[in-house]
């Protein structure tokens, strides 16, 4: 038996799933009124978990060492840091993010902006390396794979595969050196067209991941909505 | 001149931006700085909260757009409507569940400080702390303070199963959660008479604080708020994400049909993998070919894995590229414009 608040969690579930799909026949004021509640509870939502789940435990609790214990003999649990004040000087150069509203000071906004691209540089720079590398190294497979002193001849072509079309594929969007010749554009060619399966594959993977998603919602419609609504009307 | 100077200033703070990320990777900063990993942390934590002080601008500018429509009652007015009465009703109801969540783990300060303060104690006489009081002390402060709170906290949970009582919810849970937090109550009263080795109480204490979490967190879980949120997460958010997304399966279908018409040798070979891959997922496939998921592992594992590592690495290369020319204010001028 469904608790009443359940209930009312999957009826309105409901209507809101069948309001998105009423779209399909045409644009209607049924879809845009749960389109607009979503967009109001998702900007709703995320101010407040960035709040609960950084600001309170990371930035404020430390600061004002709410996250200190008193032990009972008359020890702490750990000193609180007033260099947690420090953190005051970042939040009130992210206010300056604010200054798009005021004419006069607008060009202030570029500062933080200039100062995120910064960092946002320096992260790409610092995660290049240890990410793309040890790609770059795994990515040259043995050609010829040995097992049991004898040619592994499944494995070996798959790895001569992996290799030819990860070098054509590269060479198809590699422009610096002009490219001349039938076997540099043939070479080229073969990437293209693996590319294209590749696509084809991400394509296929893509649309089995929505339609999961599309059969779980008509799978709570037939279900959970259905039984919902049959509870209520008794 | 002026305008130079703001220029010059915003390109200067673009570079401090990133030069802490870039020391930090070629230097091996954990070689000079004690605890660097706390303190690089920290740091992070310092950029983030200049991200997370830009939070209130998406609600100002929804505020400013729709709530122009709904004062002005232009066109799209009543979507607008609808669209500010869900913001505002997710705000409040977000930070009341917030409050109440709040409220729940207060109840529990005086458990966690005891936990913590066994555990301190088992740690400081580990690492012969010096400063701080001798250990037999410690334990015997511990004892009375826990003694303390026994009957503070008798009170407390006995009011937890009146709440679930008067809130018509299932008390059976509520039960036995109570009859096992008064059973480890004499267990730890008998620990600290027979004088039992430290980690059996601090292990004791522990337990006792999840059950009380367990049974504070049923308060919680039961109030009206935390079900109203329930409610517009549960009930609108998720149903309405889920909808909004599995409606794009559709509509990638239809794009499908005009994408995929075999046009050329290229179409051919994406319709043919795309083809291949959803076969191969679907049980209808196997009553085609009980090969066809095998074919899909193998398209997945070898042309796709490899070609999309070679976009990858290209993508990544061009990325950093960028990102040197941004670093360095070389991408696009944006220190120009009329403020500039």
């Amino acid at each position: 038996m469904l608790s009443t608040w359940l209930l009312l969690g999957t009826v309105l579930g409901g209507i809101a799933t069948i309001a998105i799909y009423s779209f399909l026949y045409k644009e209607n004021i049924f879809y845009r009124f749960f389109e607009h509640l979503y967009i109001g509870i998702a900007a709703g939502f995320f101010p407040v978990l960035a709040f609960k789940n950084f600001l309170w435990p990371k930035i404020l609790k430390p600061m004002f060492g709410y996250d200190v214990y008193n032990f009972p003999d008359g020890t702490v649990s750990h000193e609180p840091s007033s260099l947690y004040f420090l953190y005051i000087i970042p939040a009130l150069f992210g206010l300056l993010y604010y200054t798009l509203y005021i004419k006069r000071f607008s060009w202030m906004l570029k500062l933080v902006i200039g100062f995120s691209l910064g960092a946002a540089a320096g992260l790409t720079f610092k995660g290049f390396f240890p990410e793309i590398l040890p790609q770059i190294t795994k990515s040259f497979r043995p050609l010829v794979v040995f097992e049991n002193s004898e040619i592994n001849w499944i494995t070996s072509f798959e790895n001569i595969f992996f290799i030819f079309t990860l070098l054509s594929v590269m060479y198809y969007f590699f422009f610096t050196i002009k490219r001349e010749g039938r076997v540099a554009n043939s070479f080229a060619y073969a990437g293209r067209w693996l590319m294209m399966i590749c696509f084809g594959a991400f394509f296929g993977s893509t649309v089995m991941a929505r339609m999961a998603l599309l059969v779980e919602r008509i799978k709570f419609l037939a279900h959970d909505w259905v039984d919902a609504i049959q509870t209520l009307i008794g | 001149m002026k305008s130079n100077f703001r220029a010059n200033l915003v390109k200067l703070l673009t570079f401090i931006g990133g030069m802490y990320f870039v020391v930090e990777f070629l230097v091996p900063l954990e070689s000079y700085i004690d605890n660097f990993q706390d303190v690089h942390s920290k740091i992070s934590d310092g950029y983030v909260l200049i991200g997370t002080m830009a939070f209130a601008i998406g609600i100002i500018n929804l505020l400013l757009v729709y709530g122009s429509k709904l004062v002005f009652k232009r066109k799209g007015w009543f979507d607008s409507l609808v669209l500010l009465f869900g913001l505002a009703l997710m705000l409040s109801v977000s930070v009341l569940d917030w409050r109440e969540s709040l409220h729940s783990s207060k109840n529990l300060y005086e458990l966690n400080m005891l936990s913590n303060f066994v555990e301190t104690i088992i740690s400081d006489s580990k690492s012969k702390k010096k400063g701080v009081p001798e250990v037999k002390e410690r334990v015997r402060a511990l004892e009375r303070a826990y003694l303390k709170n026994v009957d503070v906290y008798e009170r407390k949970i006995s009011l937890v199963r009146n709440v679930i009582l008067e809130r018509k919810e299932d008390v059976s849970k509520v039960s036995s959660s109570l009859k096992d937090y008064r059973i480890l109550n004499d267990k730890i009263k008998n620990a600290f008479l027979v004088n039992a080795d430290l980690p059996i109480i601090q292990e004791l204490i522990s337990e006792q604080r999840q059950i009380a979490q367990h049974l504070f967190n049923l308060v919680y879980e039961t109030s009206f708020i935390k079900k109203l949120y329930r409610l517009l997460y549960d009930g609108l958010f998720v149903s309405l994400g889920a909808a909004m997304f599995s409606l794009l399966g559709i509509y990638i279908a239809i794009a499908a049909y005009r994408a995929f018409r075999i046009q050329s040798f290229e179409a051919a070979l994406m319709l043919g993998a795309a083809l291949l891959v959803m076969l191969g997922q679907i049980s209808f496939g196997l009553w085609i070919s009980e090969d066809l998921p095998a074919i899909r592992n193998w398209l997945l594992q070898n042309p796709n894995s490899s070609a999309f590592r070679a976009i990858k690495i290209g993508a990544s290369i061009a990325g950093l590229v960028m990102a040197f020319r941004m670093w360095l204010s070389i991408e696009s001028d944006f220190t120009s414009g009329e403020d500039f």
